[in-house]
C-alpha cells in the first residue's frame, strides 16, 4: 500500500534535523566566521554609534521612479492599482513564505500544491501564473523555461518590501504582464544589529535566518544574510478510498531551502555608487503527486535546484534633474529532476536543465518641475539547456529581446492640494524568435490631498500587454509547438480610495481584461497535452481593500476583498462562456490584529476562497469546494539584557480544515509554529 | 469621545460580520440523480476520466426511455469507480474495469450494478486492458511493467504469473488459444527498444511468449475476428513524427502472415455483430471495410460534422452503430447512436462521462 495510516505526529527534533541542521551550521559557520573576522576589524566603527543609532536607517539612492528592470518606489506606476507591503507590515505577518504575504493583496491569488515545499505561484486578477510578472528589485524572475516563478523558492527573510502592480503592465515590466506583477525588494537599509530567527513548526518544520549587520570597509558597505528553511512535509490529511475516509499522511514531500544573500556598495560619492547584489539560493525537494483512490503520484521524485541571481549597478546622478542607473544582471537555474521509481520508463526517470540569462539595460529619468520623463533601453539573452526538449531543436535553445521603453508623467497642479497626473507609456521589444511586439498604456490620477497626505484618489489605466511563449510551449517534447503566437491583451482599470488620517482607507477598483491567442494546455488525448493558441478569455472584476486602525493603533484591521470572474469567450470553445480552471471567483482575506498592552500582539487572519472548478466544462464533479482558514497568532516583545526579542506562536488552519486548491492535492490541517526573533 | 469610540465599534462590528458573511457567490448544489431504472439491461460506457483527476465513471443509458445515470457506478456503490479506466470487458454477467492509475480491477455484476471484488494488482504497474480467456484466467497489460498479468477473474485472484512483452503493452485479444499484445513503446518514449510495435503472442497453454509480429511504431489496438480467424491491429505514428500516419493491418490466422495494410489515421476499431465488417475511427468519421472482399477497402459512413470533436470509441450493437464522443477530452462526453440504415442523421444523443471508451450492450 502506497499510502500509511497516520502515525501520531510529533513536532520534535529528530536525526532527519540533526543531519540537517548540521550540514546548515557548517554552511553558516564558514560564512559567519570570514564575516565575523572582518566584523572585528571594523568594531570601532560601530562603538561609535548610540543606542538611538541602532534603528535603521535609509541608506542608498534617492526615491526615484524607473521603469523597466529598476523600480525602486512604492508608487512605480501612479495611476495604476497597487498594494505596498512595507517593512514593518511584512515583520508583524507570521509568513513562512512570500506568498503568505501577497495573498493578502486583494485580486492575487496562490496556486498552493500543499506544504512548505508545494510549489506556490501568484495569480493576479484572475489571469494564470505565467501572466503575472514576480520581480526581484524590478529584474523578472519569471523562468524562460515556463514563464512562471515558484514563490516557495525565495527567502522571505531576504525580502524588506513588496509592491503588488495589479493590472496589465507590459509597457513598464514587459513581457508576461497581462495581469499585473509583483516585485520584491530585497533590504536596502543599513543595519547595525544582528538579527537571528528561529520557528519551529509541526511537520519538523525549522526555519533560521541570521543577518549580520551592515559593515564598512573606507567606502564599501557590506550586508549579508542566510536562510533555511527545512520541512519533512509529512502532514496528515482525510482522504476518501472506496467509500471510507482514511486518515492518510503526506510523503515525498520533504522541503530543504538554504539561501545566502550578499549585497555591497561602493560610495563613489554622495550620490553616486556602486551596488553588487548576490542571492543564491538551493533548494532539494520532492515533489509528491496526485492523490487518487489506492495511489499517490510521484512518490519518489525529487527536485535539486540550484538559483543565482547577480546584479551589478551602477547609480549616477549627473545632476538634480537627471539620473541614470546601468545595470548588469546575470541569472542562472540548475535543476535536476530525478524519479527513482522502479518501474518508471528510463528516459522519464530523469531531467536536468540549465537555464542561463543574462540582461544589461540603461534608464534615464528627467526630473523636470511637474514633467518626469523615463526611459529604458535593454538587451537580453536567455538559453535553456536540457532534457525532454524536442527533437529538432536539439538540447539547447535560446533567445534575444531587445527593448526600448519610454514612461511620462506630467503632472497639472490645479489647486495646492489637488492635482492631476497623465501617464503615457510605451514599449517596443524585438525578439529574434518573434515578430516586434509594441505595448503602451495611457493613465490618469486624480489627488487630493491634505497636509501632504494623499486623502482621495480616482484614478484609472488603460494599457495593452503581450506575453511571449515560454520555451517549454514552444519546445518540450511531446508538447511543444513551435509556431504558437504571443498572447495579447486590453487592461482597464478605474480605482478610487479614500484615506482618513492614519486611522481608515478604503480602496475599489473595477477591472477588465481581454487577452486574445491565450495559450491553453489542450489534451491530444486522455494524458498527452500540447500548447495552442486557442483561447479569448474575458476577465472582470472589483476589488475592495478597507484598513482601520483605532486606539493608538493597538487596534487595526485589513480587509482584502475580491470578486471576479474569468471566462473563456472563445467563439468555437465547447465551453464557451464558461469559467476558467482554478479561478475563484471570489476572495477575501482579513485580519484583525490587537495589542491589548503594549508587549503583546494578538491577531487572527482569516482566508475565504470561493468554489473553483478543475475541469473547463465546470460539471459539478469538476468542482472544489469553498473553503475558510483561520489562523492566529500571539507575539510578546520584550527586552533582554539590550536584546530585542520577540517570542510568537502561531495556529495556521484552526478548524483544521481539510481542502485542496489543486485537485487531489491536499493541503495541510492545523499547523503549530513557534518563532523567536533576536536582534542584538 | 465617546461617539468616537462607538465609530469605533461599528467599525469592528463591520469588520467582524464581514469575515464571516461576505460570499455573495454561490456555490452550486449536487445535481440530484436518483435510479429509477430497475432494469438492469441497457447501454453501458466505461467512461476514462482524465489522468489524475480520479474521475473515471460507468454511465449507464436506457433506451427504452432515455433515461441516462452519467456516473452509475457511485450512484450504486457510493464511491468513485477512480483513475483511469483504461479497458472493460463483459464477461458473462460481469463487468470487468481495468483501473490503470491505482492498478485495479473492479467486477461489477450487471444485474445490481454493485461491485462485488476489487483486484489490486502490483502497484505502480499501470494495468490498461483486460482480455478473459475462460472462467478463471484472464490476461492484462502492465504499460508501465512491460508484462502480462494472470488472473483468475472468478475468484478475483492475482495467479502471480507475469509474461513478459513488448515495451509498454496496451491492447490485448485473443483466440482462445493464443493471447495477442499490442506493444506500443509508449509513443516516442521506447518506440526504439527491441519489441517495440510489434504484437506478442502468448500461448495460453504455457504462458509463454511464442512469437512477436511486426506491425508499427505505437501499436496500440489488436482485436480478434473468430468468423473469418483474423487479426486486426491498429497502430499510430510517433507523435514526434507530425507529418506521419499510422494504419491498419489485417493478419492471417494461425500462420501469423500479413495480408493487407491500410495508411490511416484510425484510433479505434471495431467488428460488426456478425463480424463482416469492421468499423474504425478517424478525424473524419467513421469509416467501414467490408472484411469478406479482398480490396480491404474503406468506406467512410458517418461524417464527424464537428472534427475539434474527438470521437474515441465505436461500437456496434444490432441496427445500431454507437459512437462515444469525447469532444475535446476535458468535457462531459456523448454517446452519439447513428441507425445502420441511414448513417446521414444520428438517432440519438446521450451525455456520459469524461472520455468514453468502451461502449457495451447489455
Amino acid at each position: 500500500m502506497p499510502n500509511k495510516i497516520l502515525q501520531k505526529q510529533h513536532v520534535s527534533i529528530d536525526i532527519y534535523f540533526l543531519n540537517k541542521l548540521a550540514a546548515f551550521a557548517y554552511f553558516l559557520f564558514a560564512i559567519f566566521g570570514i564575516a565575523h573576522c572582518e566584523l572585528s576589524a571594523n568594531n570601532t566603527h560601530f562603538s561609535k554609534k548610540s543606542k538611538s543609532q541602532k534603528d535603521t536607517l535609509k541608506f542608498t539612492s534617492p526615491e526615484v521612479v524607473i521603469i523597466g528592470n529598476r523600480i525602486t518606489t512604492q508608487n512605480t506606476i501612479s495611476s495604476a492599482s497597487t498594494t505596498y507591503f512595507s517593512k514593518e507590515e511584512i515583520s508583524k505577518i507570521p509568513a513562512l513564505q512570500i506568498s503568505d504575504i501577497i495573498n493578502k493583496s486583494p485580486g492575487v491569488y496562490i496556486k498552493n500544491y500543499g506544504g512548505a515545499g508545494g510549489m506556490k505561484t501568484a495569480n493576479i486578477r484572475g489571469t494564470n501564473a505565467s501572466q503575472s510578472i514576480i520581480l526581484l528589485d524590478g529584474v523578472q524572475l519569471n523562468s524562460k523555461q515556463n514563464s512562471i516563478y515558484d514563490l516557495s523558492l525565495l527567502p522571505l527573510s531576504f525580502i524588506e518590501e513588496i509592491e503588488v502592480t495589479r493590472g496589465g503592465s507590459s509597457d513598464i515590466f514587459g513581457a508576461n504582464a497581462l495581469g499585473g506583477a509583483i516585485n520584491l525588494l530585497s533590504p536596502k537599509q543599513k543595519s547595525n544589529t544582528y538579527k537571528i530567527n528561529y520557528n519551529l513548526g509541526s511537520y519538523n518544520e525549522h526555519k533560521l535566518s541570521l543577518a549580520l549587520p551592515t559593515f564598512e570597509v573606507n567606502n564599501f558597505l557590506f550586508t549579508l544574510a542566510t536562510s533555511a528553511l527545512l520541512s519533512k512535509g509529512n502532514y496528515k490529511f482525510n482522504f476518501d478510498e472506496y467509500g471510507v475516509t482514511n486518515e492518510l499522511q503526506r510523503e515525498n514531500s520533504q522541503f530543504d531551502n538554504f539561501g545566502i544573500f550578499f549585497n555591497s556598495d561602493y560610495l563613489i560619492n554622495d550620490v553616486n555608487f556602486l551596488n553588487f547584489k548576490t542571492i543564491n539560493t538551493y533548494t532539494d525537494r520532492g515533489v509528491p503527486g496526485a492523490v487518487v483512490q489506492n495511489r499517490i503520484e510521484s512518490k519518489y521524485a525529487t527536485i535539486k535546484e540550484f538559483s543565482s541571481f547577480n546584479n551589478l549597478l551602477y547609480n549616477l546622478q549627473i545632476n538634480n534633474n537627471y539620473f541614470v542607473k546601468i545595470n548588469l544582471i546575470g541569472k542562472y537555474n540548475h535543476q535536476k529532476y530525478n524519479d527513482d521509481q522502479p518501474n518508471a520508463i528510463e528516459t522519464l526517470k530523469s531531467a536536468t536543465f540549465l537555464n542561463t540569462e543574462f540582461i544589461t539595460n540603461i534608464n534615464n529619468l528627467w526630473k523636470l518641475p511637474n514633467f518626469n520623463i523615463n526611459s529604458n533601453i535593454e538587451y537580453s539573452y536567455s538559453n535553456l539547456i536540457g532534457d525532454m526538449l524536442d527533437k529538432c531543436v536539439g538540447r539547447e535553445v535560446s533567445r534575444n529581446n531587445f527593448s526600448i521603453a519610454l514612461y511620462l508623467d506630467k503632472i497639472f497642479q490645479i489647486k495646492s492640494n489637488q492635482n492631476i497626473s497623465i501617464t503615457p507609456s510605451g514599449r517596443i521589444d524585438l525578439y529574434s524568435n518573434f515578430k516586434p511586439s509594441y505595448s503602451y498604456a495611457i493613465g490618469g490620477l486624480y489627488q487630493l490631498s491634505l497636509k501632504n497626505k494623499s486623502i482621495f484618489e480616482i484614478k484609472g489605466r488603460y494599457s495593452n500587454n503581450f506575453r511571449i511563449p515560454s520555451f517549454n510551449e514552444l519546445y518540450y517534447f511531446n508538447y511543444g509547438t513551435s509556431d504558437l503566437r504571443p498572447e495579447k491583451s486590453q487592461s482597464f482599470d478605474l480605482s478610487t480610495s479614500f484615506a482618513f488620517v492614519d486611522i481608515f482607507k478604503f480602496e475599489i477598483s473595477g477591472f477588465l481584461i481581454n487577452t486574445r491567442d491565450q495559450i491553453i494546455s489542450i489534451p491530444k488525448n486522455t494524458i498527452s497535452w500540447a500548447a495552442m493558441n486557442l483561447g479569448k478569455v474575458l476577465t472582470n472584476g472589483i476589488e475592495i481593500l478597507l484598513s482601520t486602525s483605532a486606539f493608538d493603533k493597538k487596534l487595526q484591521t485589513s480587509f482584502a476583498y475580491t470578486l471576479q470572474e474569468a471566462r473563456d469567450k472563445s467563439l468555437e470553445s465547447l465551453n464557451y462562456n464558461k469559467l476558467i480552471i482554478y479561478t475563484p471567483q471570489e476572495i477575501l482575506n482579513a485580519t484583525i490584529s490587537y495589542s491589548p498592552i503594549k508587549p503583546i500582539f494578538l491577531q487572527l487572519n482569516g482566508e475565504y476562497t470561493s468554489h473553483r472548478f478543475s475541469l473547463p466544462d465546470n460539471s459539478y464533479e469538476s468542482m472544489l469546494s469553498n473553503y475558510l482558514i483561520l489562523n492566529s497568532s500571539i507575539a510578546y516583545q520584550f527586552n533582554y539584557n539590550k536584546i530585542d526579542c520577540r517570542l510568537q506562536f502561531e495556529i495556521n488552519n484552526i478548524l483544521n480544515n481539510n481542502y485542496h486548491i489543486i485537485l487531489n492535492y491536499p493541503m495541510p490541517g492545523r499547523i503549530f509554529r513557534i518563532g523567536l526573533k533576536l536582534e542584538i | 469621545m465617546n461617539i468616537l469610540k462607538s465609530k469605533y465599534k461599528i467599525i469592528i462590528l463591520f469588520f467582524s460580520f464581514s469575515i464571516v458573511f461576505t460570499s455573495c457567490v454561490k456555490e452550486p448544489v449536487s445535481p440530484l440523480i436518483s435510479s429509477n431504472d430497475t432494469s438492469s439491461k441497457g447501454i453501458y460506457v466505461i467512461c476514462e476520466g482524465l489522468w489524475h483527476y480520479d474521475n473515471s465513471a460507468l454511465s449507464k443509458i436506457n433506451e427504452n426511455d432515455g433515461n441516462i445515470i452519467p456516473n452509475y457506478f457511485q450512484l450504486i456503490n457510493n464511491y468513485k469507480l477512480g483513475d483511469l479506466a483504461n479497458g472493460g470487458i463483459m464477461y458473462k454477467n460481469d463487468l470487468y474495469i481495468v483501473l490503470t492509475t491505482p492498478a485495479i480491477i473492479e467486477k461489477i455484476n450487471l444485474l445490481t450494478g454493485k461491485s462485488i471484488g476489487r483486484l489490486k494488482l502490483k502497484p505502480e504497474s499501470d494495468p490498461r486492458k483486460i482480455y478473459i480467456l475462460n472462467d478463471t484466467t484472464a490476461y492484462i497489460t502492465n504499460l508501465m511493467n512491460h508484462s502480462v498479468s494472470v488472473i483468475n477473474p472468478r475468484d478475483m485472484i492475482d495467479k502471480n504469473i507475469e509474461i513478459t512483452v513488448g515495451p509498454a503493452p496496451e491492447n490485448i485479444s485473443g483466440d482462445g488459444k493464443y493471447v495477442y499484445v499490442a506493444n506500443s513503446g509508449f509513443g516516442d518514449y521506447l518506440y526504439d527498444e527491441p519489441g517495440a510495435g510489434t504484437i506478442s503472442v502468448i500461448n495460453s497453454a504455457n504462458n509463454n511468449e511464442i512469437n512477436k509480429i511486426p506491425c508499427g511504431e505505437n501499436i496500440i489496438e489488436v482485436k480478434y475476428n473468430k468468423k473469418l480467424n483474423r487479426l486486426y491491429a491498429c497502430y499510430f505514428h510517433l507523435p514526434s513524427n507530425k507529418d506521419s500516419v499510422g494504419g491498419i493491418v489485417e493478419y492471417s490466422l494461425p500462420h501469423q502472415k500479413e495480408i493487407n495494410r491500410l495508411r490511416s489515421r484510425a484510433n479505434a476499431i471495431a467488428f460488426s455483430e456478425d463480424e463482416v465488417d469492421m468499423f474504425y475511427n478517424t478525424d473524419e468519421g467513421i469509416y467501414r471495410i467490408n472484411l469478406l472482399n479482398n480490396e480491404f477497402k474503406p468506406e467512410l459512413i458517418i461524417k464527424n460534422p464537428n472534427q475539434k470533436e474527438k470521437w474515441y470509441s465505436i461500437a456496434q450493437y444490432g441496427n445500431k452503430i454507437y459512437i462515444g464522443n469525447a469532444k475535446n477530452y476535458q468535457t462531459k462526453g456523448e454517446v452519439i447512436v447513428y441507425s445502420m440504415s441511414n448513417f446521414s442523421q444520428p438517432i440519438a444523443k446521450y451525455e456520459v462521462g469524461l472520455n468514453p471508451n468502451t461502449i457495451i450492450k447489455y
